[in-house]
């Protein structure tokens, strides 16, 4: 059983993108609004701003890295001559062409958001490798139910609120399932250790949606983009998944299905910002690297490489 | 072999570009929330939110949830808000709309609430969007909140029973007029004009040209909120059409015990003046309030259904695998 493969990137690109996304969802998305329940905060309100700056930076950081992450995944899938590569390579080209144009509204919000949806669709579709693709697919599913309720409201006729309403919890349920089934896309069983730390996260989210540990409950709800109407066992166990497989994931040196991983979340599910959604897509194009039980390397005839060729070190 | 340094240019290149973007405050990436249009109208609107030219726009739904941050926690029993928004002559109306089985306009007693709803914009529009529970230090925010009670005429005194006489009229006596209570004044505005930067700041402000009016109807509350672009104040935002404003709305049941921090909040919008004339409806409006309904329980069953049921499939794979290998391993 080998680890999956590592793509082509510059040495270190990986882990910084992924220490700037773990510093922004900490520091800016959490810290800076939980550090109020510390009695006393108000004296402390240089270190708070100091805690705010750093996770900016992260942000902008991590903003930059996805895009170079992202540049480089594309072309090197447009170039590899295996179609469904290119085809991925070419709707991820196509989407940081709409982030871009869109950002200095050269489209309008509402395409650049539909054509961001179809980018996610084609690329998790092109990078389908089955039973282990199944978490990214409902993740993707999710993405789409959500980034529907909210375009399709301004498009054509509109939704009714039903509608509304059917769409998001379709999202949610989605997220949920994509969490817990997480472990798949391991592709091996997880390890014993991970289950119990897997089972013990969730014990320990379950615990603290019981006991009405609500900074923790919203903090996860609103960075992932759900409103949490589902109940909170259902979290609590999409979060043990989560945790099993990236625990088993870094104790069998798999650090890209682990970084993966971290970037779905860091994404968020439906359409928050395309910094999001590319945080998204760069973890579809890693997941659906090579390496995984039943997912050997293979090489096309001719001598092509297919998915990464892989192995090759990080440089 | 390339040395070290070599290697690790191209990550210092974008700690260096990240910290370029950061100093010029250029956020690179584009906002995809949902947007809600403040469309282009030829007459002033009315502030009634039942009115024709109100129903027949094409309203934005936002999911609501409790607010779980920061004591008193709770609410989240509305379960969406309708929003509608339109500008004339360079005034910007806001329409809120919610499903309520009963209209609380009265807090007469220690226990009884009313209803209120609520919208938050940034205090200036900026490339990063405010925390939505108050704002933060560095990123303040401008709130409209109206309230039933505050909108409600003074009670009339019953034709028959005795009534308390006060003597006196001088606002000296009516110590929490006197001491500025926004609840207490008589000429007291149906909205507040807040403004907060983190727990605990809330103060209010000058109303100034900020008007809000509600209306309840079979079920429904209509609320609706007009300030012209330009603000008459500080930490106010400016509305203009070139730049989204980013939005976040709350209301409280108050028969539900909602008040203060137990409310229903949605996260933050964009709000965009544009030049377009509104969507008119094509669904029937008679299905967007089907009644207040919380998520399907039996759906909810079925998902920790199917979870357990992956779970307990992962573990089984686990063990027979692990079973599998100890006996495929040589015996020594």
């Amino acid at each position: 059983m080998r680890p999956r493969s590592r793509p082509h990137l510059p040495q270190g690109l990986l882990l910084v993108l992924v220490a700037s996304v773990l510093a922004e969802l900490f520091l800016l998305r959490t810290a800076t609004r939980t550090l109020i329940h510390i009695p006393g905060i108000g004296d402390l309100e240089a270190p708070i701003r100091v805690v705010a700056e750093a996770g900016r930076f992260a942000y902008y950081l991590a903003v930059v890295s996805v895009t170079v992450t992202l540049a480089i995944l594309g072309f090197r899938h447009v170039r590899s001559a295996v179609p469904r590569r290119v085809i991925a390579g070419v709707a991820t080209l196509a989407f940081l062409l709409i982030a871009t144009v869109g950002r200095f509204e050269g489209v309008p919000s509402r395409t650049a958001g539909w054509l961001t949806l179809a980018v996610l669709v084609a690329v998790t579709s092109t990078a389908w490798r089955g039973l282990g693709s199944i978490p990214v697919g409902l993740f993707v599913l999710g993405s789409v139910a959500a980034g529907w309720s909210s375009l399709g409201q301004v498009a054509g006729s509109g939704l009714t609120g039903a509608q509304v309403d059917m769409l998001v919890l379709a999202a949610e349920s989605l997220l949920v399932l994509a969490g817990a089934t997480a472990p798949l896309l391991l592709g091996r069983p997880p390890t014993g250790s991970a289950l119990v730390a897997g089972t013990g996260a969730a014990v320990l989210v379950a615990a603290a949606f019981a006991g009405g540990a609500s900074t923790f409950s919203i903090m996860v709800l609103w960075n992932l983009g759900v409103p949490g109407w589902l109940p909170g066992i259902a979290f609590a166990l999409a979060f043990g998944g989560i945790v099993t497989a990236v625990w088993s994931a870094l104790a069998s040196g798999d650090r890209v299905t682990a970084i993966g991983i971290v970037l779905l979340l860091g994404g968020g599910v439906g359409l928050i910002s395309t910094y999001q959604t590319g945080l998204a897509l760069a973890a579809i194009l890693l997941l659906a690297e090579p390496g995984t039980m039943g997912q050997e390397q293979t090489v096309e005839v001719g001598g092509t490489a297919d998915y990464a060729l892989a192995g090759s070190p990080l440089s | 072999m390339r040395s070290r340094a070599s290697r690790l240019a191209p990550i210092l290149v974008l700690v260096l570009f990240a910290a370029l973007l950061r100093v010029t405050a250029a956020n690179p990436a584009m906002a995809q929330t949902q947007s809600i249009g403040a469309w282009r109208v030829d007459s002033q609107p009315v502030m009634d939110g039942f009115a024709p030219e109100w129903q027949s726009i094409l309203p934005v739904f936002l999911p609501t949830t409790a607010q779980q941050v920061t004591p008193p926690m709770g609410g989240g029993t509305v379960e969406r808000i309708g929003v509608r928004a339109v500008h004339w002559e360079d005034q910007l109306y806001v329409m809120l709309e919610w499903s309520d089985p009963t209209p609380d306009l009265v807090s007469d007693r220690y226990e009884a609430f009313t209803d209120a709803a609520a919208i938050q914009f940034p205090a200036e529009a900026g490339s990063e969007v405010p925390f939505i529970c108050m704002g933060q230090a560095d990123q303040a925010v401008n709130i409209w909140q109206w309230r039933g009670d505050q909108q409600l005429d003074a009670p009339t005194p019953p034709d028959t029973g005795y009534v308390d006489m006060y003597p006196y009229s001088d606002d000296l006596y009516y110590t929490a007029r006197q001491a500025g209570n926004p609840l207490s004044q008589v000429d007291r505005s149906p909205v507040q004009n807040l403004v907060a930067g983190g727990f605990g700041t809330l103060e209010v402000t000058e109303v100034g040209s900020l008007q809000g009016h509600g209306e309840y109807e079979d079920g429904r509350w209509t609320v609706v909120f007009t300030r012209p672009f330009q603000p008459t104040g500080d930490l106010q935002p400016l509305f203009d059409g070139g730049t989204p404003v980013d939005v976040a709305f709350a209301v409280w049941d108050g028969a539900r015990q909602e008040r203060d921090g137990l409310k229903s909040v949605s996260a933050f919008s964009q709000l965009t003046i544009t030049p377009e004339d509104p969507p008119r409806r094509g669904v029937p409006a008679s299905q967007d309030w089907p009644g207040y309904a919380p998520p399907n329980p039996l759906l909810a069953i079925g998902v920790g259904f199917v979870v357990v049921a992956l779970i307990g499939s992962a573990l089984g794979w686990a063990f027979l695998s692990r079973g599998k290998r100890s006996s495929d391993a040589p015996e020594e």
